[in-house]
């Protein structure tokens, strides 16, 4: 039984596993970071953004000092479930922890 | 400081007061169909004294919505609200907390029919000081009944930099009038002796602020009126009983929603580049744990406080988090602290929402444009497997381009103002379902207007050379943020103005993207130094692009391009120099390459996205003379891009091993505490 909790993460919560909404992809144990399952890769942010302006550091791009464009996707479809800004080497948000137990129940499963 | 209020003393008065067995009493004479009609009658009220405010007030901030009007019980509670901003929801809470507390029993002061009262020191409970708010009790055969306060942001306060939010600013005393709440009226009379004392600290401004303050006063006086009415007909028993129905509904209807969001711990992280001061890099950290009906807010991990003038009291962090409580999960509940009730928050001491009580915080506002762009992301995972999933979104731009002009206007007085056209034009973010809007609106407060360039043109001795919506300025996505705005001006009838820009995010920017979507690009201070641009116009030149973004990359006009960061100390803008500013676009929403390839070439025929984009960004095939979609073309480089990305992307162990290796450059990180935790790492000391 899957349970969409964003945009492309469902959970199945029989197997308790993060599940790609798109192709179905098992990713990692619901009890861990989904991010722990993904591929990931960090970006410059040239990649996105293009200057306005030549040169540094004021071109209407980030500045690659200041942060890179971490991108986290699915190793079967190759969707991007999430991305976040960050400095170079900061660490990764654990952004959603959910209380299984609770969401089961919410789902009328028992245990 | 004496009777200075502590922050934990005022994050325990934002919870609404005990009801008294009279209260409880008269709540139970309410019936629902009673709550129904008296809670409009209340919004009409507010409505009318709204209006007053507005069209009594002349500053630009009022006209761009950074105001509130405000009904509260006997004790401070607000019931209910007109707007403006949500800010001041809250905001008014604690001045008239601190008058029922200090004041009332108080033999030199006490509260009296036909009293106002004043404030604008954020220990007090304001936002920061130009936020500055007017609270008129209600009597009813001398007992007090109600409160009406009324807040807007005015420009003026007497810094040491022109505007009220002197960027420059190392700690509270640089920041001009402090005022504990005062009683500057009785009688229904402005005591003249305060009036001219507080003229005196706004003397770049004194028209704008006497103006603004007596448009403050008669918008109360009209809430005071129409209660006094109501009371009249239904007896003070049904006011009573109707504002404590109001608080217990509120509390009760936000338990109920709580409770269908999935328990569970979210978090979130955004950074900033600027203290005000210099550029720095600072983290704020949000870490919501929801469980059963309750929702804890957690500002551990935030950066320490620092010598700048970005950082804001932790009740003023609520404040921020009132915006989108009440304009998105909440959005259809009374605006009321029992709303709030179920709501904790939580700050260790010494971050920069937890400063010691000399630090600057008249820029409270920009460092909390952080707090906005931390709520959407916990809150649409929150709700996303709930009823509520229609209000899952990216946020707004959020960036808050503050720029003030202060100088001799053009009719021969003192004005100093902020421009409300790029505040109110940023992007909302992309949505579960559609993208953001395009220059929706002021982030702060979503009832604000932008001015037309006849008005700012009219009000200000300034030519607008341009004023309209920027390409690529929004964040990208399957639902892509809305557009933000460029603006460029320059000094007309006088020789020279004073700008500053109160800003951020020229390095990076405060929001993420949502669910694969981008942050929009971030923005940089231009300014083009001696420009030919009035002798090119009265030569007839048409050559002259009417887009700023290509002006300045083809360096189109003569003249010196300075580019600087987002924010700027106060400087001269003399006659025939140009400033440029922008508002940000809102965050993307989902992974751009399931963005509808059609809607992409829409963005192309609308000028909303460059080729550039269409091409890197969002990988369609199409011709670029014709813009006709080549859709299999589209389809094919998409699956590449995403072969591509499976390629190229590393298992969590083996990222984290090459990524960990990473960190900033020092000079980046003297404000940003102990890489990577951000826990405080050095003494602060202010003078
Ligand atoms: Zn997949």
């Amino acid at each position: 039984m899957k349970v969409r909790i964003t945009e492309s993460l469902d959970i199945d919560l029989v197997k308790e596993l993060w599940c790609c909404n798109r192709c179905g992809h098992e990713l990692i144990s619901a009890r861990l970071n989904y991010k722990e399952g993904c591929l990931i890769r960090a970006r410059h942010p040239l990649a996105v953004y293009q200057p306005v302006v030549e040169g540094r550091p004021y071109t209407f791009a980030p500045d690659p000092d200041w942060c890179r464009i971490v991108e986290f996707y699915c190793p079967q479809c190759g969707v991007m479930l999430e991305n976040e800004c960050l400095p170079p080497g900061h660490p990764i948000t654990h952004d959603i922890e959910l209380n299984l137990e609770s969401l089961k129940l919410k789902h009328g499963l028992h245990g | 400081m004496s009777s200075v209020t502590g922050q934990q003393q005022l994050l325990q008065w934002l919870k609404p007061e005990e009801p008294s067995d009279y209260e409880r009493d008269c709540a139970k004479m309410i019936e629902p169909v009673d709550y129904v009609i008296y809670f409009e009658k209340l919004n009409l009220i507010l409505a009318e004294a709204m209006d007053v405010l507005v069209k009594c007030g002349i500053s630009d901030m009022s006209l761009s919505g950074d105001v509130s009007v405000v009904v509260c019980t006997a004790e401070g509670d607000p019931v209910s609200c007109n707007l403006g901003t949500y800010l001041h929801v809250i905001s008014s809470v604690l001045p008239v907390k601190y008058i029922i507390r200090q004041l009332r029993n108080d033999s030199s002061v006490g509260i009296h029919e036909g009293d106002f009262f004043f404030c604008n020191d954020p220990l007090y409970g304001n936002v920061h000081n130009p936020d500055q708010i007017i609270m008129m009790p209600i009597f009813h055969d001398g007992t007090l009944l109600a409160w009406a306060a009324a807040t807007a942001h005015t420009n003026e306060t007497g810094a040491t930099e022109p505007g009220g939010m002197p960027v420059r600013a190392r700690s509270r005393y640089d920041e001009g009038m402090h005022l504990s709440p005062i009683r500057l009226g009785e009688r229904y009379k402005f005591r003249r002796d305060l009036l001219s004392m507080m003229e005196n600290f706004a003397s770049r401004s004194p028209r704008t602020f006497l103006i603004d303050l007596r448009s403050r006063v008669s918008c109360c006086d009209r809430v005071r009126i129409r209660i006094k009415e109501l009371v009249q007909k239904k007896g003070p028993d049904f006011l009573t009983g109707l504002f404590r129905y109001i608080l217990m509904t509120a509390e009760s209807s936000a338990r109920d929603r709580i409770r269908g969001w999935n328990d569970g711990i979210y978090r979130a992280v955004v950074f900033t580049d600027s203290i005000g001061l210099e550029e720095g890099l600072q983290r704020v950290s949000l870490t919501l744990t929801k469980a059963g009906d309750n929702l804890l807010f957690d500002f551990t991990g935030t950066s320490p406080e620092h010598e700048g003038s970005y950082h804001a009291f932790p009740h003023t962090v609520v404040a921020h988090a009132a915006i989108y409580l009440f304009g998105w999960p909440f959005y259809d509940l009374p605006r009321c602290t029992g709303t709030l009730a179920s709501c904790e928050f939580t700050f260790p001491p010494g971050t920069v929402f937890s400063p010691r009580e000399e630090a600057a915080s008249s820029n409270s506002v920009i460092i909390c444009s952080t707090v906005m762009s931390l709520l959407p992301q916990c809150f649409s995972k929150l709700m996303f497997d709930s009823p509520q999933r229609d209000l899952v979104g990216a946020s707004m731009g959020n960036t808050g381009s503050g720029y003030i002009i202060s100088g001799t206007n053009q009719w021969g007085l003192p004005e100093t103002s902020m421009l409300a056209y790029p505040l109110n034009t940023e992007g909302g973010g992309g949505r579960v379902d559609s993208d953001g809007v395009d220059a929706m609106g002021f982030p702060w407060c979503p009832a604000g207007k932008a001015p037309n360039v006849e008005d700012e043109e009219h009000s200000y001795p300034i030519v607008c050379v341009s004023q309209k919506y920027a390409r690529d300025s929004c964040g990208f996505g399957r639902y892509c943020g809305g557009l933000g705005t460029q603006f460029a001006i320059m000094p007309l009838l006088v020789d020279y103005l004073a700008l500053m820009l109160v800003s951020k995010n020229s390095r990076l920017h405060t929001t993420q993207g949502l669910f694969g979507g981008y942050p929009p690009r971030v923005i940089p201070g231009v300014i083009i130094r001696n420009t030919d641009l009035l002798e090119r116009w009265a030569s007839g030149d048409v050559e002259l692009p009417d887009d700023i973004h290509d002006l300045i990359a083809k360096r189109a006009l003569a003249g010196e391009y300075c580019f600087t960061a987002h924010y700027r100390p106060t400087e001269l803008l003399r006659k025939d120099d140009i400033f440029v500013g922008f508002s940000s676009g809102g965050a993307g929403y989902g992974d751009v390459l399931e963005r509808d390839p059609a809607s992409v070439i829409a963005d192309l025929r609308n000028g909303k996205i460059s080729n550039w984009v269409a091409k890197h960004v969002y990988c369609i095939v199409y011709d670029p003379e014709t813009l006709k979609l080549d859709l299999d073309g589209s389809n094919k480089r998409r699956e590449e891009m995403r072969i591509e990305r499976c390629q190229n992307g590393l298992p969590y162990r083996h990222f984290i091993k090459n990524w960990s290796k990473h960190k900033p450059p020092e000079e980046i990180l003297r404000y940003y505490g102990r890489w990577p935790d951000a826990q405080p790492n050095r003494n602060i000391f202010r003078l």
